[in-house]
């Protein structure tokens, strides 16, 4: 997913809508663009009301009381995420997390999805890159009951061998059915040229050929290793009262153990120089990503690339980029940059799609924005808007109760601090021009630029 | 991938119902009619210091015809460039330097703007939208690479999209006489023959006070707010109203059937029922079967396609009661490599067959039922989607009928989706429409420099 600042996971691919049944929204950067600034503080004061508390076996418990509506999210971060996949089994962490799900000691696949549909709840796991999750939403009545659920799942998965194999079965076909969707093959070719080799270098879901060679005891393995509660978030946010939601919690999982691994360091491969991919397809349009390495969550200049970002192309109407490939010469529809930011350095990315035949022109647009604010200072208008948008449009990034799950969760993984929302208003605030051009000149590099094009070679006249 | 409306829009396949626990809403909504004939309808929801405002014209692709299709999403696009007092863009950019979000969307019946904002800014946005009701100006010069994005959104969403090119070819054969039966994007050819004249026309025609209505949703005193928005939107002049639209699709005497081929992975196939929406008596029933058929992986397609039977990756069924006019209940599947579309097919018709011959069990009928007010109650976790549920109620005739939905819900028996089975998903009213893949021409790298590990696919 294009999530610039949050490593959120991909949902599940279990609810699926007509596809043609609603088109013709204006644009969809605007969700790119929400999520990109996703983490952000609010202007006046504090994030949302929290519970912090750290259970015996390690569990961290995190609890946010919101009465508003009679329902209660549960959102569990393990640290289990695809960047422990082993080399040549990639994949391995997310089929771990989709098979949690699909049997346990004492409840089959089927048992466990007629217990959630009955209360008209969902439960879901997904694998991500930096952590897995796990997630129920339910109605208050029904908290008992699913908490019940999470806990076995997320105990005693059984991983019976028959699901094992339909769950491999499902994500290769949905590799295969992903090829049908160029932004999703260039997105893969972009991540394989960039990170070759690296944790980071492969896509949550794995490769056809590393998938097709896991087994069961790969899952079973994987699990026994890192399913630990040490390594486990669990967020409530809901119609409860704290300090019952803990007492809930310790009931339900109180009792999981399990020792903490040592983390495994996260070797790295020198940066590749530039380079081009082209992938021939017979598509109306070019799908490009152009980018390059970017930087950890935890860089300081976190801030100053925010505002940078927002100004480049992270800020729809309000960015550069929009306005030069967009609204100026009507060459796509989409076009956004942004920094992937996990706990190692993930990338920085411009993506967009032209017909074939301008794809040459939308690229050399990108390019120059690219130089122009590694140049020259940002405007005062510019860098205000920036500002004003980051700060400001904090609550509306926190007004549903998955909303605050999910930053909260994220806060405490990347161990952000609880006074972050404070924190992140003032350091986008203290963000000048002279900054933004640094952290531009720092963290951008023209000549290190991996261009992927996925589009029809002949007209896109594009070659590697 | 890239996070669509619709993920952020919560599930709009949930329908809707009262307020669990807390009454209807119509305790919790006033209104209030301005002399220009624009209805304003305003939530008050304190739960976050926010607020979301949305501006509804009842005009969507529904009000379009041959060789002018796409022009309502066209003049979506149109909209945000610019008025007599504000610039090109300047609409986004003022919410956006108020910390605020904003877009649009183009649906068969309506189209909608809406803004985001923390609730003390909403009336920057009210400012906004009251100006460009009356004000908007067509510049020509903006004109033209405007309808490219738009061409560049078609190539996008649908020429390269195998599965959607699928659905409106599956839309195209199953109307004959109903405008539902072109995208709402609107053709290739007629987004680019699309002229300043004609969305000007179509801006006259269609957008005005009593075409339209508002809803707020969110931290605000409803009286207070609509006094707000009387201020900015009442001195607008009343004007006439648009035609209405006459068609009316005929029964279907026949199964269609229709195949694309293309390049393509995966097959697909779809099957489309005529079915009546909101309020006709059987919306009720179809939404329950469609709960059965589609609502979570406990569901009977999902059990039998993707689960016993491992004939697919993907199978479900696709209804929303929330049409103007009577629309499509929709079957869905995606075969797994290796297996024959007509065995897929052939399993989904059993399952259909099925529903037309026992009763749903008690607790399954139950276990649907409790999904879909589950949804409802989920919903209302977000402001925005409240407020497209008011939205699109009103569209319908009457925002208070969200009232009305959940008891209908409750209400419906084993017998009542025994009979909409039988009387709608029968062969003569469906129409079938399957992706026949062709093997690609290309799909490989052009070439793929050693350094970069290997095929890149």
């Amino acid at each position: 997913m294009f999530l610039a600042v949050s490593p959120h996971a991909a949902p599940p691919r279990t609810r699926q809508r007509r596809p043609a049944a609603r088109a013709g929204r204006r644009c969809a950067w605007l969700w790119i663009l929400v999520a990109a600034a996703a983490l952000p503080g609010r202007a006046g004061s504090s994030g949302p009301p929290v519970m912090r508390a750290a259970l015996a076996n390690g569990i961290r418990l995190l609890v946010s009381e919101q009465r508003a509506v009679p329902m209660v999210i549960v959102d569990v971060a393990i640290e289990a995420g695809s960047r422990l996949d082993p080399p040549g089994k990639e994949g391995l962490a997310n089929l771990t997390a989709d098979l949690l799900t699909e049997g346990t000691s004492k409840r089959s696949a089927r048992e466990i999805r007629e217990t959630v549909d009955f209360l008209g709840a969902s439960l879901s796991s997904a694998g991500g890159v930096d952590y897995s999750s796990v997630r129920l939403t339910v109605l208050r009545k029904d908290l008992e009951t699913g908490l019940d659920l999470l806990a076995d799942v997320l105990r005693h998965p059984s991983f019976p061998a028959q699901e094992v194999e339909r769950r491999r079965d499902a994500i290769l076909a949905g590799m295969k059915a992903d090829e049908d969707n160029p932004g999703a093959v260039a997105s893969k070719a972009f991540l394989r040229a960039l990170f070759a080799g690296e944790p980071y270098g492969h896509p949550a879901e794995g490769w056809p050929e590393s998938v097709r060679k896991l087994r069961r005891a790969d899952v079973r393995d994987f699990y026994r290793q890192w399913y630990v509660p040490a390594r486990a978030i669990v967020t409530v946010v809901g119609d409860v009262d704290a300090q019952e939601a803990q007492l809930s919690v310790e009931r339900y999982l109180g009792a999981w153990e399990g020792l903490a691994p040592p983390a495994p360091s996260y070797p790295q491969v020198a940066e590749p120089p530039a380079a081009t991919v082209v992938i021939d397809k017979p598509v109306s349009q070019a799908n490009i990503v152009l980018g390059h390495r970017g930087v950890e969550r935890s860089n300081p200049d976190f801030y100053g690339l925010s505002v940078m970002n927002y100004i480049l192309g992270g800020g729809g109407f309000s960015s550069r980029l929009l306005n030069s490939i967009r609204t100026e010469a009507g060459l796509a529809y989409s076009v956004a940059s942004f920094f992937t930011v996990n706990r190692d350095p993930g990338s920085f990315q411009v993506v967009m799609q032209t017909k074939n035949a301008t794809a040459r022109a939308a690229i050399e647009r990108a390019r120059a924005e690219i130089e122009r604010i590694r140049n020259e200072l940002v405007s005062e208008e510019e860098i205000a808007e920036a500002r004003q948008y980051l700060t400001g449009s904090f609550p509306l990034r926190l007004d549903t109760n998955a909303e605050i799950a999910g930053f909260l969760s994220q806060v405490e993984f990347y161990g952000l601090g609880e006074d972050y929302a404070d924190q992140y208003a003032r350091r986008i605030q203290a963000v000048t021009r002279e900054e933004v051009r640094r952290v531009a000149q720092k963290y951008l590099h023209p000549d290190r630029l991996v261009l992927v094009v996925v589009g029809n070679s002949a007209e896109t006249g594009i070659r590697p | 991938m890239r996070v669509q409306w619709i993920a952020v829009g919560l599930l709009l396949a949930g329908p809707v119902r009262a307020a669990a626990g807390g009454g209807g809403y119509a305790e919790r909504v006033q209104e209030r009619t301005f002399a220009n004939g624009l209805k304003a309808i305003v939530l008050e929801d304190h739960k976050a210091p926010v607020g979301v405002l949305q501006v509804w014209y009842r005009v969507g692709s529904r009000n379009e015809s041959p060789g002018r299709t796409g022009l309502s999403h066209l003049l979506e696009h149109m909209m945000f460039k610019g008025t007599k007092k504000y610039g090109p863009e300047e609409y986004s950019r003022i919410i956006q330097r108020n910390g605020g979000n904003n877009n649009a969307f183009t649906s068969q019946d309506a189209t909608t703007y809406f803004a985001m904002l923390a609730s003390d800014r909403l009336r920057v946005a009210v400012d906004l939208e009251a100006d460009r009701m009356g004000n908007l100006v067509l510049d020509p010069a903006l004109f033209g690479p405007e309808r490219d994005v738009v061409a560049e959104e078609r190539r996008l969403r649908s020429e390269d999209n195998p599965t959607a090119a699928l659905f409106e070819l599956v839309d195209a054969t199953a109307y004959t006489a109903h405008p539902y039966q072109w995208p709402i994007i609107g053709w290739m050819n007629d987004i680019q023959k699309a002229t300043r004249d004609d969305l000007e026309e179509h801006y006259r025609n269609y957008y005005s006070p009593a075409n339209a209505f508002v809803v707020a949703a969110g931290d605000v005193d409803a009286g207070a707010f609509l006094d707000t928005l009387e201020r900015a939107f009442g001195s607008l002049p009343r004007r006439a109203l648009p035609p209405e639209v006459r068609s009316e699709e005929p029964p279907q005497q026949g199964e269609r059937r229709v195949v694309l081929r293309r390049e393509a992975e995966l097959p697909y196939i779809g099957i489309a029922y005529h079915v009546p929406s909101f309020p006709h008596p059987d919306s009720a029933p179809l939404e329950v079967l469609a709960s059965v058929l589609s609502g979570g992986k406990s569901a009977r397609l999902y059990d039998a396609l993707v689960y016993r039977k491992r004939l697919a990756l993907a199978a479900g069924a696709w209804y929303d009661s929330k049409s103007k006019d009577p629309t499509l209940f929709t079957l869905y599947a995606q075969p797994l490599p290796g297996k024959k579309v007509a065995d897929v097919e052939t399993a989904m018709l059993a399952e259909v067959a099925r529903l037309q011959d026992e009763h749903v069990e008690p607790r399954e009928l139950q276990k649907a039922q409790n999904g879909i007010e589950a949804q409802f109650v989920f919903a209302q976790d977000s402001l925005f989607y409240q407020g497209m549920l008011l939205g699109q109620f009103e569209v319908l005739g009457d925002w208070r009928w969200i009232d009305r939905y959940l008891p209908a819900i409750r209400a419906v028996t084993a017998e009542d989706v025994r009979r909409v089975a039988s009387q709608y998903l029968i062969a003569d009213n469906r129409t079938v429409g399957i992706l026949e893949p062709l093997p690609s021409r290309a799909g490989r790298p052009a070439s793929a420099p050693a350094s970069l590990g290997g095929p890149v696919h």
